[in-house]
């Protein structure tokens, strides 16, 4: 686990309009501040540090590479609570390379920390709890890093990664939530070394129709502890606890070296869609069965002796067991000297002795994920077309004044053009023109660029 | 963005511009007749390449390459459908506006998705054969059972129609010009009626060099204008490209809102394209004294599927009241409200119904809708409306 390599690859990550400053700073942040107002001052490579006390608030960082830190000061962390303004999310990410870490987040409505289409993300050592959905919650992104997290009292999952892909859920402590760590819709995901206990369901792998991926793969659930999840806190799950690892219709599921203890109705259960009753439409572009799995090396004490919810062909069993499969599918296998009992394995396999996940290390990628590669030209034209072309053309009138007008204003000035841009003011009457809102979002570099390419290269066609 | 852009280009028609001395162009569209000519520019949005085809130009494109079929803020936007050139765009324009693709020639495309009502008609169902006048003005006629979708951005969708049923904007188009409610023609009927009209003749043949139109030039023109709409530059993309005032205190509660998974808004309408292109039942009311619409339930014939419809994109949605496949609610609030309730409350059989499971109760306060909207406000982005011919080759009606 390398976990502080990390945030120095993701400082030189991303992105696009903005480029990365090269001097990046420290904003700090005392109680009784917000802590949005610095979010709002940071630039990329900024590290906004949050002191201990309490704070009441949504912090969103809607921006790439910068880091959200509360600092740790003899055991007191920044508290972000929603309870009394009922706030919906603690802190929403969708800049690329964030950092969220060191906070303790409480009482939320919907989310404790969520990243929505965030990618080269890490979320690490924060407490989550009590929060009305998911404590930790990334989805749509690709290369990220949930570590050391410790997650409660959460109605739903205390970590859920959704429809994502290259993602590290590592050495978190999940307790006395509905799931405990859920991973959905996603591809190679690795969920290593946790602490998973007392919720209804400890780690659930899941694919959920109607989603805008069809297919769910390659998930390694590694080297946990997996203990005693039955609890019956959240109406919504009692009736589907006492179960350790769930996988639903997903494939190329690796459980393996875990220790999986007094989970009532499964250590493992395998489900197919069509096991999940009716509460899903059907989706013919989703295969419904899971194929390839496999359960190696795992230590299963005590797991199946009160089965909750569990039917079989319509019929209610009471005993479970450590392994329980409702599903059919291709390719799966449970090596026999794990010593498990068993329900439903009857066509499964032993798994090869030589069948291991090690040379997986972590699904992280070596490099970030970053966007095309575009020359400076490039993204002019670009950016001329993408957003100067709504209001303005060459030779006719259309929202703004046409671009020969324009370059005759700003003749052999284009450092002019763009400092305009950047900050416009009202010049033309009002009746023949609105104002033109303000392009400061695009950078020093892209707005001179820009103007040296409406100077110098636009023209009649 | 409180532009007028209608009166932009109601200024752009009559107004020659003389500039500088050195440039006089006469931007109306064409007189009388036969003068009519292709653009040699692409739409807004568009950049000429070398190969004089229009491509689709986004800030999108700058963002990293993850999956672009998730959705997200400051990512990629999937496949799109591009690569026109400026005249066949131009020439799908005037079918568009022309009813000379109508068995009665007094109905086009505008009539239904029209400039002047954001690509739709301002209609809860619209009418077709038969109908008189525009937008919810237009009367008589038949009446047909959904409204009229804005026709944003489908360069990205992969299916069409409320309920999903067409796989491309080709069976789309056909679909429309067959149905006997619309346009009741046939490709026959079309390809006879264009090649009878002598400035077409020309048209067509100045972009595919044959002596006679044929259908699937028809549907290639018409697939490239429709194309050819792009909206992704509202206040809302400014604010997602780092404009941290692009939109206010109100607006941006509204969006944390929209993307809270107590709503889980933009779980089914996720940006940029605020869709996710997936069917889902989310139990909005029939219509009184018409059978239920069991949407995508035909199509697919699954019964789970029973009141799915395909999650409409929601950019320039402040422009296309009322809303929902058949106008169920007039304004933006009374459809924001619909979901703050019990799922299925708005239907009369619940259990006939498989409700999407992002379909919750998100208990939000009354200002928090008001943010809701406010947000939704702030998705508009109509630069690229195109103009209303003055004149269409046919010489018909131009809907306006
Ligand atoms: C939403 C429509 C809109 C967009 C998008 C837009 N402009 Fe404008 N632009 C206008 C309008 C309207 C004016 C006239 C404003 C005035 O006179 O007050 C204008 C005026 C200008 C001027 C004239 C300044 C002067 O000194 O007279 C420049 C230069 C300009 N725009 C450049 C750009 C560039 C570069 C872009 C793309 C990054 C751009 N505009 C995007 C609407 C727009
Ligand atoms: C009589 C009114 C009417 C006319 C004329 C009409 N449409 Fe439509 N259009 C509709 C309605 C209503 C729908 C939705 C129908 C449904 O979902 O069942 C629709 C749907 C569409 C869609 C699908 C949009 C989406 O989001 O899936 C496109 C694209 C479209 N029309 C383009 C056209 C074109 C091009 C023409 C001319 C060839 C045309 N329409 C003519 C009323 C009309
Ligand atoms: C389960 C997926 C789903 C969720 C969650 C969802 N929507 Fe929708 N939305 C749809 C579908 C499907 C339709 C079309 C329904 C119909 O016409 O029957 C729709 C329609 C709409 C429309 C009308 C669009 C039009 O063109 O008329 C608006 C506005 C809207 N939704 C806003 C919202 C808001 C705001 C939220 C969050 C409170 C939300 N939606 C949550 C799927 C969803």
């Amino acid at each position: 686990m390398q976990l502080d390599k990390l945030v120095v690859r993701f400082i030189f990550s991303s992105c696009c309009l903005l480029p990365s400053t090269l001097l990046a700073r420290d904003i700090v942040v005392n109680p009784g501040e917000q802590i949005q107002d610095a979010v709002n001052q940071a630039q990329a490579g900024d590290s906004v540090r949050v002191m201990p006390g309490l704070y009441q608030e949504t912090v969103y960082i809607d921006k790439d590479d910068v880091a959200l830190i509360g600092v740790i000061i003899d055991g007191e962390r920044a508290i972000l609570d929603g309870g009394e303004k009922e706030l919906h999310d603690g802190i929403i990410a969708s800049g690329h390379g964030v950092n969220i870490e060191g906070f303790h987040v409480r009482n939320y409505r919907s989310n404790g920390i969520t990243t929505q289409g965030a990618n080269n993300y890490r979320i690490h050592n924060n407490i989550v709890e009590n929060i009305h959905l998911y404590g930790i919650f990334p989805q749509f992104g690709k290369n990220g890093l949930v570590s050391q997290n410790i997650t409660s009292n959460t109605s739903d999952a205390g970590i859920y990664v959704g429809i994502s892909e290259n993602v590290d859920i590592i050495a978190n402590e999940a307790f006395d939530n509905a799931l405990g760590i859920e991973a959905e819709n996603s591809h190679n995901i690795l969920i290593e070394a946790n602490y998973v206990h007392d919720n209804a369901v400890g780690i659930p792998v899941v694919i959920f129709p109607g989603m805008q991926t069809k297919t769910s793969a390659d998930v390694i659930v590694r080297n946990n502890m997996v203990i005693n999840n039955n609890s019956t806190l959240f109406e919504r799950s009692a009736m589907k606890t006492g179960r350790g690892i769930t996988v639903t219709a997903v494939d190329r599921v690796t459980i393996e070296g875990n220790i999986i203890k007094g989970n009532s109705t499964c250590a493992v259960c395998i489900n197919s869609l069509s096991s999940m009753g009716g509460a899903f439409p059907v989706d013919a572009a989703v295969e419904p069965e899971p194929d390839h799995t496999s359960i190696t090396r795992n230590v299963f004490v005590n797991n199946g002796y009160q089965a909750v919810g569990l039917e079989v062909a319509g019929a209610t069993i009471k005993n479970g067991a450590d392994i329980v499969n409702l599903a059919r599918g291709r390719g799966h296998c449970a090596a026999a000297s794990q010593g498990a009992t068993t329900l439903g394995l009857s066509r499964w396999a032993d798994c090869d002795p030589q069948l291991s996940s090690a040379h997986v290390e972590s699904y992280l990628l070596a490099e970030p994920v970053v966007s095309q590669a575009l020359s400076r030209t490039q993204k002019a034209q670009l950016t001329y077309h993408a957003v100067c072309s709504g209001c303005h053309s060459y030779d006719h009138t259309m929202i703004g004044p046409p671009m020969i007008v324009i370059q005759a204003l700003y003749k052999n000035n284009p450092q002019g053009l763009a400092a305009w841009i950047a900050e416009p003011t009202k010049k033309r009457p009002l009746e023949q023109f609105p104002a033109m809102p303000p392009q400061n979002y695009l950078s020093a570099e892209l707005r001179l660029d820009l103007a040296r390419y409406i100077l110098n290269e636009v023209g009649a066609r | 963005m409180k532009i007028p852009y209608q009166k932009a280009h109601d200024i752009i028609r009559l107004v020659i511009l003389c500039l500088i001395g050195v440039v006089c162009i006469n931007v109306v569209a064409g007189n009388k007749d036969p003068a009519i000519e292709l653009s040699d520019r692409c739409p807004p949005y568009f950049r000429l390449d070398d190969q004089n085809l229009c491509r689709l130009s986004t800030l999108y494109d700058l963002y990293p390459l993850a999956n672009p079929k998730w959705g997200g803020y400051r990512v990629a936007l999937p496949e799109r459908r591009d690569g026109y050139t400026p005249q066949l765009i131009d020439l799908g324009r005037y079918l568009f506006f022309d009813p000379v693709l109508s068995a009665d020639g007094d109905l086009s495309c505008a009539h239904c998705h029209h400039p002047d009502f954001g690509m739709s008609d301002g209609r809860a169902r619209s009418i077709g054969r038969h109908g008189r006048g525009l937008g919810p003005a237009r009367t008589g006629g038949e009446e047909l059972p959904r409204g009229a979708p804005m026709l944003w951005n489908m360069a990205f969708q992969q299916s069409f129609f409320w309920d999903g049923r067409a796989a491309t904007l080709e069976e789309q188009i056909q679909t429309v010009l067959e149905t006997s409610s619309e346009m009741a023609t046939s490709p026959e009927q079309v390809v006879a009626s264009l090649n009878e009209v002598a400035v077409y003749r020309r048209l067509f043949f100045e972009v595919f060099g044959d002596e006679e139109v044929s259908f699937s030039q028809v549907l290639r023109a018409l697939v490239a204008f429709e194309t050819s709409l792009v909206s992704l530059n509202s206040p809302y993309d400014r604010y997602i490209h780092g404009d941290q005032q692009a939109i206010n205190a109100q607006e941006k509660n509204g969006l944390h809102i929209f993307r809270s998974f107590a709503s889980r808004c933009s779980q089914c309408h996720a940006p940029p394209l605020f869709t996710s292109g997936q069917l889902a039942t989310t139990g909005i009311p029939g219509q009184p004294g018409k059978p239920y619409d069991v949407g995508a339930e035909s199509v697919l014939d699954e019964a789970s599927l029973r009141g799915a419809f395909k999650v409409p994109a929601l950019r320039n949605i402040a422009r296309t009241a009322p809303f929902m496949h058949a106008g169920q609610f007039a304004s933006l609030s009374e459809a924001v409200s619909f979901y703050n309730n019990e799922p299925g409350h708005a239907v009369a059989d619940r259990d006939d119904l498989t409700l999407h499971w992002h379909i919750v109760n998100p208990h939000l306060r009354a200002d928090e809708i008001m943010d809701l909207v406010a947000f939704l406000n702030t998705l508009t982005d109509e630069a690229a409306l195109p103009q209303t011919p003055e004149v269409v080759p046919s010489g018909l009606r131009v809907p306006r």
